[in-house]
């Protein structure tokens, strides 16, 4: 699809540990259209957040990607030298992080710091960024003239608000959003979410969404990827993964998400922990924890194959390998 | 015997505000109302569920209960024995009965100690085992009550040797191991992955009716609170707001704010989450500092009236085994 603002092709991100190597990331491909949210949901381990980093490049030290695309329009940056990333990073992809007061810089007003941004990176003048931080600040619902505040004189939801104005700053063609709501009260979580969705329908932005929460996923993105074991299980619209899952690991997970609406049901949990990822088991990697496996599922690893349009699923129960 | 076993009347803990040094020298003197007349009960065999945003005090609340920070007054009366009075000696003692578990396991898990430690340090302080074996056989119990077993394989591995979900299991035994007949249990699944949420809550459930257990149930997450508890007390800025059986309150709120909290709850299922319809409201939970007058919701409050402001509304019984704080609804 022309359309694509990220296209991510069998990439596999390892980390070298005093362990071993372990494979965080093996062989995952999705992408996001523009002015879509499309969410990457998965518990710990499942490799979410390794993507994420993976994809604008601030994997910690000891992390490389070993194979695969990550395609931002033409660009790969997958194999981009540092340098040049310097010059991706904020303008085509940017990102939003769980803890705004970790990443906003506490000694500096907050209208200051995404100013600066649009100093160095766009080259505009003092003034014209000063403009453009109060736009930037008006589209994200604060009020402009909190500008000169320092980021302990916000509360935690305006927090996050500003780092969403300083991740749009430069319209950057993705924006990817790293548990952006996972710490905020509940009234705070649901505007934040809103924002987002305004934003996209506003200004057509594409957001890539990193979280634990299936619940943040049914609210805001328009197609999901789960992931367990650094690999995608089941991809597709999310209403249909949600209303069709084809994977036990997709259902159970679902499962595990209390509601306040319809029916309360009991919890049928799912037995055993999250693989080790320095020891993933061999064949489907959830098999040890599946409540349907038979006679393939520890020996050969299914593939991810399209179930029906649209709708990816790597499981040998619906025919995967 | 009573039907309840733990009655909080008029709660309050107050702390000192830090104030500016102008405020200090006129000698004003302000404070942080955390709790700030909390009264409810909890039958024998219960959970209730106390839920509320950060600054609800919700939190302050559970810990008073316990005694582990010092009310500012009300009381509190566990089997009818006024916790709050009790000497030193008596509240050690009246401690076995009512234990905590907290949200991060390694709160009261210390890192350098091996399970088999961690789990019999109860005993020891209290002087409970008799002896060697007896130590033994308790916490080897303990720990297969949490389902770590064989607990043999797990006594000698070390808290960071562990899953998330064993080390909250582990937290548990070492609650269990005295045998408490109440538990005050602070976010105790809200780190964990869904899938070992789930096997936490499966087991505390389990463990409430194998042992007769009453729980008090801290959550910020009114979805999960319908899944654990059988009443909900909801809590906003120190003040009560709602309490009732859990589901009736989960369908049909009765206080604004609840039923503000709850259009904001996000649903696992993305039909029903378009269908929803959420309430909005200005602003955020503020400081417990410089309340307003009248009901402390009225700013926020999308129905709030002139009495609102001028008068702050009584916790009453509007209809059987359902309370509200609200002028609108009868308060």
């Amino acid at each position: 699809m022309g359309d694509e603002v990220l296209r991510v092709e069998d990439l596999a991100v390892y980390y070298e540990t005093m362990k071993g190597t372990v494979r965080a990331v093996d062989g995952v491909s999705f992408s996001v259209r523009r002015g879509e949210i499309v969410g990457l949901a998965g518990e710990s381990g499942s490799g979410k957040t390794t993507t994420a980093m993976a994809i604008i490049r601030l994997l910690p030290e000891n992390g490389r990607i070993v194979r695969g695309r990550i395609l931002l329009g033409d660009l790969d940056v997958a194999s981009l030298p540092e340098e040049e990333m310097r010059r991706v990073r904020w303008n085509r992809v940017s990102m939003v992080f769980q803890g705004a007061m970790n990443a906003l810089n506490p000694v500096l007003r907050v209208g200051e710091q995404i100013g600066e941004v649009l100093v160095e990176k766009k080259g505009l003048s003092k003034r014209e960024a000063w403009e453009r931080v109060k736009e930037l600040f008006r589209l994200v619902g604060i009020d402009p003239s909190r500008a000169w505040d320092y980021p302990h004189e916000f509360s935690g939801g305006m927090r996050q608000r500003a780092m969403i104005a300083m991740a749009i700053a430069l319209n950057p063609d993705l924006v990817i959003a790293d548990e952006p709501v996972t710490a905020l009260d509940v009234v705070v979580q649901s505007r934040i979410l809103d924002l987002l969705r305004d934003l996209r329908d506003k200004l057509g932005i594409s957001v890539l969404m990193i979280t634990h929460d299936l619940s943040v996923i049914a609210e805001t993105c328009d197609r999901t990827a789960i992931m367990y074991a650094g690999k995608i299980v089941e991809y597709g619209d999310t209403e249909v993964v949600f209303a069709r899952s084809l994977h036990p690991y997709t259902r159970a997970l679902i499962a595990a998400f209390p509601s306040i609406t319809g029916e309360r049901r009991n919890f049928e949990p799912i037995r055993g922990d999250p693989p080790n990822m320095l020891e993933v088991p061999p064949g489907c990697p959830f098999h040890p924890r599946c409540p349907s496996r038979f006679e393939p599922c520890d020996r050969r690893e299914p593939e991810l194959v399209e179930a029906e349009p649209g709708h990816w699923v790597a499981c040998h129960l619906t025919g995967g390998g | 015997m009573a039907e309840k076993l733990l009655e909080v009347r008029d709660l309050r803990v107050w702390f000192p505000a830090r104030t500016g040094l102008l405020a200090a020298l006129r000698g004003v003197k302000r404070w942080v109302k955390a709790v700030d007349g909390v009264s409810f009960d909890v039958k024998r065999g219960e959970v209730v569920c106390l839920v509320g945003e950060s600054g609800s005090g919700k939190t302050t609340t559970a810990r008073a209960v316990l005694r582990l920070i010092e009310p500012t007054g009300g009381e509190v009366l566990f089997d009818g024995v006024d916790v709050l009075s009790l000497p030193k000696a008596e509240l050690k003692r009246w401690r076995t009965e009512a234990q905590l578990i907290f949200q991060d396991p390694y709160e009261s898990i210390d890192p350098r100690m091996v399970v088999y430690d961690v789990v019999a340090e109860p005993l020891r302080v209290n002087r409970l085992a008799e002896g060697a074996d007896d130590e033994y056989d308790r916490v080897a119990r303990a720990l297969e009550d949490v389902r770590l077993v064989p607990p043999e394989d797990f006594m000698s591995r070390f808290p960071h040797e562990l899953s998330g979900g064993q080390r909250q299991r582990v937290a548990i035994a070492r609650a269990l191991i005295l045998r408490p007949r109440f538990l005050v249990a602070d976010e105790p699944v809200s780190m964990l992955d869904a899938s070992i949420r789930t096997q936490i809550l499966t087991l505390m459930e389990d463990l409430r009716r194998e042992y007769g257990l009453t729980y008090l149930y801290i959550t910020h997450d009114l979805a999960q609170a319908r899944y654990t508890g059988d009443r909900i007390v909801v809590m906003y800025l120190g003040r009560i707001m709602e309490v009732g059986p859990t589901e009736e309150v989960i369908r049909d709120p009765l206080h604004p704010y609840t039923k503000v909290l709850l259009s904001h709850v996000p649903v696992p299922d993305p039909r029903e989450a378009r269908r929803r319809e959420k309430i909005e409201i200005p602003g955020e939970t503020p400081n417990p500092i410089d309340l307003p007058p009248g009901c402390r919701f009225w700013p926020r409050c999308p129905f709030a009236r002139e009495e609102c402001r001028e008068r702050e509304p009584e916790l009453v019984e509007v209809s059987p085994g359902r309370f509200v704080a609200c002028h609108l609804a009868g308060g």
